[in-house]
């Protein structure tokens, strides 16, 4: 039963996807915009992205989360009519300028989708596409062990060490998508990208692909758009709500779930928006 | 637009209910417990009254975990629950003090003949108090809340005093002076849970426990 | 005046035992039943005859073939078709050589590479166009531009690039399908993983899109083996076999089938049928592969 309160403190944070130790930010959005052709989808964001931490992007659909996320490896370069304007640093060069290369980009900040995209050809070709293609490994010993340490750290290993000769496409969503995973850190990125990467699996799937995020961060700095917000408040460390293309608010996720500032924020948080 | 309810409406709806009723009733108790005592009556009613308070104690558990089990609630919906779980146990108090009132009043027997000079208006003031703390609740007032934390001092003083004065006096009653000693000590525990109780409705509206300068 | 309706809807008959359902149900079966017989029974008429001319055309070939029929020429001390097998064979590579490359190329750029703009959207309705215009008349556009102009005189080379003109549209429009089904998550993958286009169309689109293109070429091939007319403008018809690529006439088989099935010389007219019974079968055993080798490719 309840002890009678002193002055009592506000409790520390105590939830498992707190930082230890102090973190710089990798990526800062400099008043950056973004436009499909006159309509802006994004407003003037500024935000930074610390190192090592899961950032959290979250918001109603038609927000601009999943537009701003594809921003940060200019994976909308394609699109027609597509323009920015302001800044994106990562590690102080704006992505954006004129002599960056877009597919360089690509190898620091991956990518895994929403729906578990593996290519219709063996597991291990799959994981060693990227490697291949930019000549990571100059052996095929290299490889082999690039391969199996990727699919270690996505946590597949043990469930296709047997089988690495077997089509991708026989796997299940869960497994899939682990292996979407795996293939984008075999190209060792600095950042991962993850574009609602658990909707499309079932709860049991999800809970891994969840873990797996949690560790993830101890080496890679992940980036997260989820629309299920429970998931953004079990595994964020700094979660920003957008809201039709602006930064509503942007926090650690103890102070966005228990006491957010701006009402807009409470209203979704709590399903009335 | 009228907003539709959500699901968890209809479970906060019955918190919310179950609180009140635990105000009122709690309201009730202390004061036929403190009449009781002033006329040197029993009053049997007050103990079913406290049993039934702890019943709702129990309840309001219960449907808090349920509600934080199924709808995973944040921000203002979680603190609310949060809150409503300490209010709870405040009003609950309530009640197990005035039945604590009462067996004072069973034990010692006949305190007709004591002075009550002291234990009345205290007794006032604490009723008054109980009452703040229900309507502080009930809409979620701030200012009442604050009052509450002001008027406490008082309840402390004179329960102090009272022993002080005890310590220096020759000539003691021994039953009236013990009997009054527990009381005054009941009625300032009341007063220290209604001060926790204006405590909670801060923290629902504002997000944050009230701090050292606001809680003098 | 509802509740009398409630009432009513709650004691009536349920659906299922209605009597203007049940014999509803009766009429639907008899008729799926008269509608499936019609059905099979068309199915049976058409391969009937089908049925028919294989064994004719079975018979009658397989009564002259021996190898050294397969081998000759019409002119040799056996009469066989062995030219006009070797002039197929030439007419195929050759157009396949020309056609095949093109075409998946060009299906290749509409897929991936064009803006979709007014000038692919001509591209593409004039390779339909191609595909409708009359193979006759592409073989006289070619008779008149390289046999006379261009002074390839009957040759391989003319009727190998008239050919080439009849299957390209094809190649050039089921590469061009294939390569658009395959899906977009799987491109956005590869270039999520800093592939450029050209890399993921080599190592990944074309994999993918194997089959469909495997599909359009076997058609192609199909197309250019049943072609008559086109050759006999550009090559006219030989009872040799070319000595060379301009200037030299050659036989092919449709061109036996068509010209010796008239002949006055009676082997001539077994020569047709054995001609044709040649052609059947390496149509058949083309799309024999082609099943074999699509269920290979769609495993992976």
């Amino acid at each position: 039963m309840m002890n009678e309160r002193e002055v009592s403190q506000p409790a520390a944070p105590q939830a498992q996807s707190q930082p230890s130790g102090p973190s710089n930010a990798l990526i800062k959005l400099v008043d950056f915009s973004a436009y499909y052709g006159n309509l802006e989808v994004l407003k003037h964001i500024n935000l930074s992205i610390d190192e090592k931490r899961i950032t959290v992007f979250m918001g109603p659909s038609g927000c601009g989360k999943s537009t701003l996320v594809r921003t940060l490896n200019r994976m909308n370069d394609g699109v027609p009519g597509f323009r920015t304007h302001g800044q994106i640093l990562l590690e102080g060069q704006d992505i954006y300028a004129p002599e960056v290369d877009p597919v360089l980009l690509k190898t620091r900040v991956g990518m895994v989708f929403q729906k578990p995209n593996p290519f219709p050809i063996s597991i291990y070709d799959n994981v060693a596409f990227g490697p291949r293609i930019h000549k990571l490994t100059k052996s095929k010993v290299e490889l082999d062990a690039l391969v199996a340490e990727s699919l270690q750290k996505a946590a597949l290993w043990d469930e296709v060490k047997d089988r690495l000769g077997k089509s991708a496409w026989g796997l299940s969503g869960g497994q899939q998508q682990r292996l979407c995973i795996a293939r984008a850190l075999a190209v060792k990125p600095e950042v991962l990208l993850m574009d609602e990467p658990a909707s499309a699996l079932d709860p049991g799937s999800t809970s891994k692909v969840e873990e797996l995020m949690v560790e993830l961060k101890e080496h890679y700095t992940v980036v997260l758009v989820t629309h299920n917000m429970q998931q953004a408040a079990r595994v964020g460390t700094n979660v920003a709500f957008l809201y039709k293309g602006d930064l509503v608010e942007f926090g650690p996720a103890s102070d966005v779930f228990e006491n957010p500032k701006s009402p807009l924020t409470e209203k979704y948080i709590r399903g009335i928006l | 637009m009228r907003q539709m309810p959500r699901l968890m409406d209809l479970g906060m709806e019955k918190l919310t209910n179950l609180l009140l009723e635990m105000g009122d009733l709690s309201q009730q108790t202390v004061a036929a417990a403190m009449d009781a005592y002033k006329e040197g009556r029993s009053a049997q009613e007050v103990n079913r009254w406290s049993n039934k308070l702890k019943q709702l104690d129990d309840q309001v558990s219960e449907l808090s975990i349920e509600l934080i089990a199924r709808f995973q609630p944040v921000a203002s919906d979680l603190r609310y629950i949060k809150a409503s779980l300490e209010i709870s146990y405040g009003f609950y108090r309530y009640g197990r003090y005035a039945h604590d009132i009462m067996e004072v009043l069973e034990t010692f027997g006949d305190l007709t003949k004591c002075e009550h000079t002291v234990v009345e208006p205290t007794a006032e003031k604490t009723k008054e108090m109980i009452k703040l703390s229900v309507e502080a609740f009930a809409n979620q007032d701030v200012e009442l809340a604050k009052k509450i934390t002001a008027m406490d001092d008082y309840v402390d003083n004179a329960y102090r005093d009272y022993i002080k004065k005890l310590m220096k006096s020759r000539r003691v009653d021994l039953r009236c002076a013990l009997s009054e000693t527990l009381i005054l000590r009941y009625l300032e525990r009341i007063a220290d849970h209604a001060v926790y109780i204006g405590n909670s409705v801060i923290f629902i509206v504002k997000g944050e426990e009230p701090t050292a300068a606001e809680k003098s | 005046m509802s509740e009398d309706l409630v009432r009513a809807a709650a004691t009536a008959t349920p659906t299922w035992k209605h009597p203007g359902v049940v014999a509803n149900h009766r009429l639907r079966k008899v008729r799926s039943l008269i509608v499936g017989g019609l059905c099979v029974a068309c199915v049976v008429a058409i391969l009937l005859p089908l049925g028919d001319m294989l064994y004719m055309f079975a018979y009658r070939g397989l009564q002259v073939i021996s190898i050294a029929r397969l081998m000759g020429s019409p002119i040799s001390s056996t009469p066989g078709i062995g030219n006009a097998i070797v002039g197929t064979a030439i007419l195929t590579a050759l157009s396949g050589a020309i056609a095949i490359p093109l075409g998946i190329l060009g299906g290749v750029y509409m897929a991936e590479f064009s803006s979709g703009g007014r000038f692919s959207e001509a591209l593409r309705f004039a390779a339909d166009v191609l595909a409708g215009v009359p193979s006759i008349v592409l073989g006289y556009v070619c008779f008149l531009a390289f046999v006379i102009y261009l002074n390839f005189g009957y040759s391989a080379l003319a009727a190998g690039i008239a050919l080439a003109i009849v299957m390209f549209p094809y190649v050039f429009r089921t590469t061009e399908i294939a390569i658009r089904r395959v899906p977009e998550s799987i491109k956005e993958g590869a270039i999520a993983l800093g592939s450029t286009k050209t890399t993921m169309i080599n190592k990944l689109v074309l994999r993918f899109a194997l089959p469909g293109i495997m599909t359009g070429v076997l058609l192609a091939l199909g197309i250019s083996l049943s072609e008559t007319a086109p050759l006999l403008y550009t090559a006219n018809f030989a009872n040799y076999n070319p000595t060379s690529l301009f200037h030299s006439q050659l036989g092919y088989l449709t061109g036996v089938i068509y010209l010796f099935y008239t002949s006055n010389l009676p082997f001539d007219v077994q020569l047709s049928y054995l001609a044709t019974f040649v052609l059947i079968m390496i149509v058949l055993v083309l799309n024999i592969v082609a099943r074999i080798g699509l269920k290979r490719f769609s495993k992976i």
